[in-house]
This record gives C-alpha cells, sequence and structure tokens, in this order.
C-alpha cells in the first residue's frame, strides 16, 4: 500500500485526473451530418463501430471528427466514449499505471486522503447526522418558488407519457 | 462486512430476535410474495405506511450526511432546491416532502433515500456542463423515490425478516433518534447499490420528467457519456460498482429513447444562468481524492 503522501503529490502533479476521453466508438451505422438537425445534409455515411474522435456536445447531438478527418454531427446516443487505457499509447500507458498506484491493491478502494467522502469505507464508518437531516429544511422550496425559477428561466412544463408501461407505477 | 461491529446492542437483540422467530417461515412467503408485487411488509400485516417510510428516509438521509455534510453554501443548496423541485412538480406526487442537497465530496455521485431526500455530490456538480445534465440526474433520482425502490430493496434483503420487525418498532420508536439495524441496513444497500433493473427504470422515467419540466432531455445521456469516458477513474469508485456500466445504461436508453424525444430539442432549455453562477461559486473541478 502506498503512502496517502505518494497519492497526494501524485494528485497535485495532476495524473490520475479523469479527464475527456476523446477517442469513441459508434454503435450503430450513421449518417454524418453537416449540423446538428435531421434535416441537415449528410457528409457520409459511417458504418457500425466506425472509430471516431468526440469534439463537443450539443443537446442530442455529438460533433465528430472521423478517421479520415471529415467532421460533422451524430446522434449522441449512438457515440460510446473508448476507455481511456484502451486507446491512449505511450504517455497514456504510463498515466494508466500511475492511476493504479491510487488504488490499494488488495481492496481496489481509493486511498483517502483524510477528507471526507462517500466510499464503500467512508459509509461503514459513518455516523448518522441528524442535525444535518434537520438543516436541509432551510433550503426547502415552496411550489410557488419552483414556478417563479421555472418562469424566470423559461422553463415549460411538457405533457410526455412515460416509456414504458412499468414506469410510475409503483407497487 | 464492517457493519456488525457498529451494531447497536438493542438493535442487535431486535434483529436476533426478528431473524430466530420468524425463521421458519422466511423461505416460505418472502419470494411468492415478491413475485405477486405484493409489498413484503404487507404479507406479514405490517404496513410500510408514509410515517416508516419517512422514518427510513431520515435515516438514510442521517447516515449519507454523515459520511459527507451538506456544502457549507447556501445558495448552492437553494439552487438545487429550486431545480429539483420545479421538477418534483412534474410527477403528480404533491404528497411527498422533496429534500435536496448536495453533499461535500469531491467523489462523482447522486443518491436518493425514501420519503424524498435527493443528493448529489459536488463532485458530481462540479463535472457538469449545464442544468439539463444536473436535471437528467436529480430527475433519475427522483424516479428511484416515486418508485420506492430503497425502500423495496430494504424489505428484499436477507435480513428481510428484521426489517418485517422493525417496521412496527419503527412506528413504536417515536423519539428515539437512531435505529441501528435499520441504519446498518441502509449502509449496506448505499455500498451495495439497487437492482439493475431499478436503475434503468430510474433513466428511463428520468429523462421524462426532466422534458416534462423543460428541460433538453438529453441531459441525463450526456452524463452517462461522462462516466463512459472516465471508467475507471478515481472519485466513481463506489458510482461505478453499484450501477450497470454507463455503456449499458446508454444502450438501454437508446433504445427506449429512439427518436421519441428529437422534436423537443428546440424548444427544451439546456442552460440558465443560476446554473452557470452557482456551478462557479463550487470552484475548479477537483482532483480525485
Amino acid at each position: 500500500m502506498k503512502s496517502p503522501r505518494l497519492t497526494l503529490l501524485l494528485l497535485a502533479a495532476g495524473l490520475g485526473t479523469a479527464a475527456w476521453a476523446e477517442n469513441a466508438t459508434l454503435t450503430r451505422a450513421s449518417d454524418l451530418k453537416a449540423k446538428p438537425f435531421t434535416d441537415a445534409a449528410t457528409v457520409t455515411r459511417l458504418q457500425e463501430q466506425s472509430q471516431v474522435t468526440i469534439i463537443s456536445n450539443d443537446g442530442g447531438w455529438t460533433r465528430i471528427r472521423t478517421s479520415s478527418g471529415q467532421t460533422g454531427w451524430v446522434r449522441l446516443l449512438y457515440v460510446r466514449p473508448n476507455r481511456q487505457d484502451d486507446t491512449v499509447v505511450g504517455i497514456g500507458k504510463s498515466l494508466g499505471t500511475l492511476g493504479n498506484v491510487v488504488r490499494t491493491g488488495s481492496t481496489g478502494n481509493t486511498v483517502t486522503t483524510g477528507a471526507k467522502g462517500i466510499s464503500k469505507d467512508d459509509l461503514a464508518h459513518a455516523a448518522p447526522n441528524f442535525q444535518e437531516v434537520k438543516r436541509m429544511d432551510q433550503y426547502k422550496v415552496s411550489t410557488g418558488e419552483a414556478e417563479r425559477f421555472a418562469r424566470n428561466n423559461r422553463l415549460k412544463a411538457q405533457e410526455i407519457s412515460y416509456l414504458d408501461s412499468t414506469d410510475g407505477q409503483r407497487n | 462486512m464492517k457493519q456488525s461491529r457498529r451494531f447497536r446492542p438493542l438493535a442487535a437483540s431486535l434483529a436476533l430476535i426478528a431473524t430466530f422467530g420468524l425463521s421458519g417461515c422466511k423461505n416460505l412467503d418472502v419470494n411468492s410474495a415478491l413475485q405477486q408485487g405484493g409489498n413484503l411488509a404487507r404479507s406479514f400485516n405490517h404496513t410500510v405506511g408514509p410515517q416508516e417510510e419517512r422514518r427510513m428516509g431520515e435515516e438514510s438521509a442521517a447516515l449519507l450526511l454523515g459520511a459527507a455534510p451538506l456544502v457549507k453554501s447556501p445558495g448552492v443548496q437553494r439552487y438545487v432546491n429550486q431545480v429539483g423541485q420545479w421538477i418534483a412538480l412534474q410527477t403528480g406526487r404533491s404528497d411527498i416532502q422533496w429534500h435536496f442537497g448536495v453533499l461535500d465530496t469531491s467523489n462523482v455521485n447522486a443518491f436518493a433515500a425514501p420519503a424524498g431526500y435527493v443528493f448529489v455530490t459536488r463532485g458530481q456538480l462540479q463535472r457538469l456542463q449545464d442544468e439539463s445534465e444536473l436535471a437528467g440526474i436529480i430527475a433519475h433520482e427522483i424516479s428511484h423515490v416515486l418508485m420506492g425502490h430503497y425502500v423495496q430493496t430494504m424489505l428484499k434483503k436477507d435480513r428481510v425478516a428484521a426489517l418485517g420487525n422493525l417496521a412496527n418498532t419503527v412506528a413504536q420508536s417515536q423519539g428515539k433518534e437512531e435505529l441501528g439495524a435499520l441504519v446498518n441496513l441502509t449502509r449496506g444497500i448505499y455500498s451495495a447499490g439497487l437492482d439493475k433493473e431499478d436503475e434503468y427504470q430510474a433513466d428511463r422515467m428520468g429523462v421524462v420528467l426532466a422534458a416534462r419540466a423543460g428541460y433538453d432531455p438529453f441531459g441525463l445521456p450526456r452524463v452517462l457519456q461522462m462516466y463512459a469516458a472516465n471508467a475507471g477513474q478515481a472519485g466513481f469508485d463506489l458510482l461505478f460498482s453499484t450501477h450497470p456500466s454507463a455503456d449499458d445504461r446508454l444502450d438501454k436508453l437508446a433504445s427506449a429513447m429512439a427518436d421519441k424525444f428529437d422534436a423537443l430539442e428546440s424548444k427544451s432549455i439546456k442552460n440558465t444562468t443560476a446554473f452557470s453562477r452557482q456551478i462557479a461559486s463550487l470552484g475548479p473541478t477537483p482532483k480525485p481524492r
């Protein structure tokens, strides 16, 4: 088990930091669109399992670059980021190795640095804090305030059905 | 499991009495009752009524807050309650007293507890791009409460007989703050997570509830995409060990959503200035601890 100090050092160096994995795989054949609209021009047709690079997201669309360098938009639901250690080479490899140092060998739990957190260990040792539960009351928002918040932010309620017949039906 | 160490003598004896006292009929009725969709407590002639559920919720919330207290920012807490309460208004359940809270930990996660408690961690908030992503997470947790997933899971657990007794104990225990056996049951559930199907259901319902509230319905899928990109990273440990993989969740959502929400995109809200202001007040995205 590595010392917390080593962990802190690694973290301070920015190693093991979660970063956006830019490499991704298409889970179904998709039209690459010039703009994030269904009726936008199609740049090209991409095969299922195409390897792409994520540039950004906009609503239900993801802007990508193909392996041949074309850019455009595909539906977000069919873009799956690759795990970083699956795709990153060179420095990525060493990053992955260092990343493992942050975990203890026996339990796989993250080494803690003394800060409170919510890991399995934290839950096992936590003493219930009822004062803090009571404190939540003071932040409670009334129906009127919630509606005012929605109006101020142009949020309009929509009528939309649940997606499955079992949804919303509690026994 | 380290739970046994934390057992209070009273709770331990209660659990023992309950386990031995009811062990004879444990296998007999429990499974069939659950299969029939019935509530276990009812099958033992115990009802988990609103009062018991509220007690379960308070104990669960107290445990989570014992692990990580509230972020000391009234502005952030109030803001998350505004978003949460507005989404809760779309559920048709005006009988639930909703409480939303931001837990002060850099770990990325969100939790629900019976009777209307919903928590998001600071680390989760700091990794969000816009309010529709927050709405998706809150709506997912609200769905766990609506469907009684935590209550049902408590009833399904091995110490089911103990809880059958606890329903009574809870009812008779007003004034006492802590019920050791219930708290320990809760520890186990937050460490092990809910049933996979409960998570998929909360994803489906969460997307719908966020959309009903006027938010971009793709907020939750974008969060799941972010999870997928961070698989195996520190700070996400408990989240990943207690949920189906982000890839599986996205696959399920993709087939459930299909193109049903595409038309909503142009008239839905992605972000507000309140989100940007409150998230900025939390500081930069934390390094995993």
